[in-house]
């Protein structure tokens, strides 16, 4: 819980978050890849992404919101498409998630 | 005749964060009586009891999304005529032209500045008893 609403403590309060956000992502990514890249695994996954890209800048994050609303992006292209992601697209949701770790590290 | 005042905020989120900062910046720097529901099925369930005046919803939550929640409260009578207010990181002039085309009153854009929420939300209220 936040103190306040001073940037600071709100920075604060969503780097500690951040972590365990950042594995909950992960753990959707390998269900949906599990899953064939379908279904609700990649449902779960994509609105995991899209929830991040809307809160990592209210909280003072605004890399993680561009991240994650580019991952969000790719994946919505992958729902529409209704195929695997090929080579590309991994390498692509891999630098996504990459980036989204150094941002929970710093 | 004056405008009503808007006092009661149902907040239907289901990102525990976002709850966090939206609840806070309503009740301390809005002064608002805020109830924050985790899911449209919550909302639906308590929306009677807290009997607010405007309902702040996400659209896409797991289960029953904002756009669903939203048909679920103009179908009871009792909801039908509290304004929603979508909030929501897809802003893309089709999709608010679709969420006003379901009947919200307004869409405020994720991510969103904490310490202006409460502003928005009241200038909207504003607007809608202009």
């Amino acid at each position: 819980m936040t103190a306040s609403l001073a940037p600071e403590e709100l920075r604060e309060y969503f780097a500690g978050r951040l972590p365990e956000r950042l594995a909950e992502i992960e753990d959707a990514c390998r269900a949906a890849r599990d899953a064939g890249w379908t279904g609700q695994p990649l449902r779960t996954f994509h609105r995991l992404a899209h929830s991040l890209a809307g809160s990592g800048a209210t909280f003072g994050f605004p890399e993680v919101s561009e991240t994650a609303r580019d991952l969000e992006h790719l994946l919505a292209g992958i729902m529409e498409d209704g195929s695997s992601p090929g080579e590309p697209e991994m390498r692509e949701i891999e630098g996504f998630l990459a980036g989204l770790r150094r941002s929970a590290a710093s | 005749m004056t405008a009503p005042v808007l006092r009661r905020i149902l907040f239907v989120e289901d990102d525990p964060d976002i709850q966090v900062v939206a609840g806070m910046a309503l009740e301390s720097l809005g002064g608002f009586a805020v109830l924050s529901c985790g899911s449209g099925n919550e909302a639906l369930s308590r929306v009677s009891e807290f009997s607010p005046d405007l309902v702040l919803l996400d659209v896409m939550m797991p289960g029953m999304d904002g756009p669903a929640t939203l048909q679920a409260l103009r179908r009871q009578p009792a909801t039908a005529g509290i304004p929603v207010v979508f909030m929501t990181a897809r802003v893309q002039a089709q999709e608010i032209a679709r969420y006003r085309e379901l009947g919200a009153a307004d869409v405020i854009a994720k991510p969103f500045d904490p310490m202006t929420l409460a502003d928005t939300v009241r200038s909207i209220w504003q607007s809608l008893h202009s």
